[in-house]
């Protein structure tokens, strides 16, 4: 019989926003990163609000921009 | 901020040349007293004008949902660049910002576009490598960082990095 592949739990939002910045947060997130999404796969679609209350999905700007996407926040 | 940041200088040449820059605000990496952990949708949008208005940032920026999952589809680090074709493939991915290689990644992509409305036909070249940024941050950015968020957040860097110096 095969074994069954582990459900894992969706994330709870306080584990994705954790408190403190901790050695496990740092760990493992280098390696991850490398192997996850590869040069030439498709983007993986989005849509997500600009400040300005538009929404803006990736998807529709196929055939016509190229898109720069850069991660940030305040600390 | 009164100095133009590399990324904005790079939006307004490329703004027009077929491109479209975006930031998206994710968690706080560096949680503090200042800028605590996200708990909200509202406090989120918040803290992403913030960002926004702190770092003076010219392109429109994206806000992900409370629990990351634009950040997680992509790989969560915190200041990661990814640039994507109009093909909707991934060209260019960076675990970390460094300007001076996204500007190469659009000056191709520039080219690219120009050789094809020559009629010249293009190929992907695949290219992979390793690209050496300071490990330590530079220009007064761990100061700006810690600063913004609080003295917690320093001691929670320190208590992680200590051992590395």
């Amino acid at each position: 019989m095969a074994i069954q592949e582990p459900k894992n739990k969706e994330q709870p939002v306080d584990t994705y926003n954790y408190k403190n910045f901790t050695r496990s947060e740092s760990a493992g997130k280098a390696v991850a990163f490398m192997n996850s999404l590869r040069v030439g796969e498709d983007a993986p679609d989005f849509e997500m609000p600009t400040l300005e209350g538009e929404r803006v999905r990736l998807s529709q700007l196929r055939g016509q921009k190229h898109v720069l996407l850069e991660f940030g926040s305040i600390t | 901020m009164g100095e133009v940041s590399p990324l904005n200088k790079l939006y307004k040449s490329y703004r027009d040349k077929g491109f479209e820059f975006f930031t998206v605000y994710v968690r706080e990496p560096h949680p503090g007293e200042n800028y605590g952990p996200h708990s909200g949708w509202e406090q989120k949008i918040q803290h992403a004008r913030d960002c926004r208005d702190q770092d003076g940032i010219q392109n429109p920026l994206l806000v992900d949902d409370v629990e990351g999952t634009v950040h997680q589809a992509y790989g969560i680090m915190p200041n990661m660049v990814y640039i994507i074709g109009k093909d909707g493939k991934v060209v260019y991915k960076a675990m970390w910002t460094d300007h001076s290689e996204i500007e190469s990644v659009l000056a191709n992509l520039e080219l690219a576009d120009k050789l094809r409305a020559e009629g010249i036909r293009v190929k992907p070249s695949y290219t992979e490598k390793i690209n050496y940024v300071t490990a330590e941050y530079a220009g007064g950015i761990r100061e700006k960082v810690f600063g913004r968020a609080g003295k917690q957040a320093w001691d929670d860097y320190r208590n992680v990095f200590a051992s590395k110096g």
